[in-house]
């Protein structure tokens, strides 16, 4: 799984995964201690999974967004009750 | 669909305003994110409001199969991307069948191309670079031009960090499947930070050099 450069990086998110067998990961780690492209890449990968869950930027409703949908419920309602 | 969503539902078939409010509470902002990396603007808040209409039209024949938010998210991407094709936003890359990287190994898999070192990352210390802003401005642009399934699998797993039986759910793929979507995604998205940081091999060992 881990032996050479390319399985490394194609299966890169296994590298620490619970369900990869410990001598996987044993081999894994030790191939990227010793191959400074894979290290490389590794580091670069994870940094690009950290950087996009620092994309997450509280994004509460507005008020004027709280109105607009309580707006569409009671447009709702209203049409749902009508006869 | 657990115990909570069930109540909520019931609430909210009921008419109790206050039980709408939770679910748009619940649900805005990872809605919000995967809609807004297919349009912009005041379409979001367009296609925002005819989800939650739309959700509202559709609880008498929401049999719970999945959950309250997979539903919600199912409803808002099909929209989302039913409008972003009207309107001719720019195209995404093309779905390659091959990895990003398979053309950088030798036949027998060794580096035959390295990954460059980046200007803003040390490797001895991702977060440095994960808190820089012309990295998230990077992968802003970026990001909406994913083709739509690894688009949608990043957002919510990588920037929404919903589980992966979710959005496993929200697409409609195995657990299997996704992992091979994600993989895809954040490959692809590493080479635009490559291009935009990668410091040329020869810069580097100058620097190293004059170091």
């Amino acid at each position: 799984m881990f032996f050479t450069c390319r399985q490394l990086a194609q299966n890169v998110d296994l590298l620490e995964a619970p369900e990869t067998p410990a001598l996987h990961r044993f081999v894994g780690r030790l191939h990227v201690k010793g191959c400074r492209g894979c290290a490389r890449f590794v580091a670069q990968y994870q940094a690009t999974q950290q950087a996009l869950s620092k994309l997450a930027v509280p994004l509460s409703t507005s008020p004027a967004q709280a109105a607009q949908s309580l707006a569409v419920f009671r447009q709702w309602q209203a049409t749902s009750r009508a006869p | 669909m657990n115990a909570d969503d069930a109540r909520l539902i019931a609430l909210v078939r009921a008419g109790d305003e206050a039980a709408f409010e939770q679910v748009v509470a619940k649900l805005h902002r990872p809605l919000r994110s995967l809609v807004s990396r297919f349009v912009e603007g005041a379409t979001i808040d367009d296609i925002m409001q005819q989800t939650w209409l739309s959700m509202l039209e559709g609880l008498a024949q929401f049999e719970g199969r999945s959950r309250l938010s997979t539903w919600v998210l199912q409803i808002g991407l099909n929209r989302a991307r039913q409008v972003a094709r009207t309107q001719g936003t720019e195209a995404p890359w093309p779905d390659d069948e091959e990895l990003p990287e398979a053309r950088r190994f030798t036949t027998v898999g060794s580096w035959l191309s390295p990954p460059l070192p980046w200007r803003v990352l040390d490797d001895r210390d991702p977060e440095v670079l994960a808190g820089h802003r012309e990295v998230l401005r990077a992968l802003e642009r970026a990001l909406p031009r994913l083709p739509e399934t690894q688009r949608v699998a990043v957002t919510l797993r990588d920037v929404e960090g919903l589980e992966l039986a979710e959005v496993a759910q929200v697409l409609d793929l195995t657990e299997g499947n996704l992992r091979v979507v994600l993989h895809r995604g954040r490959a692809r998205l590493r080479d635009v930070l490559e291009a935009e940081f990668g410091v040329a091999v020869t810069s580097e060992r100058a620097r190293t050099q004059s170091v």
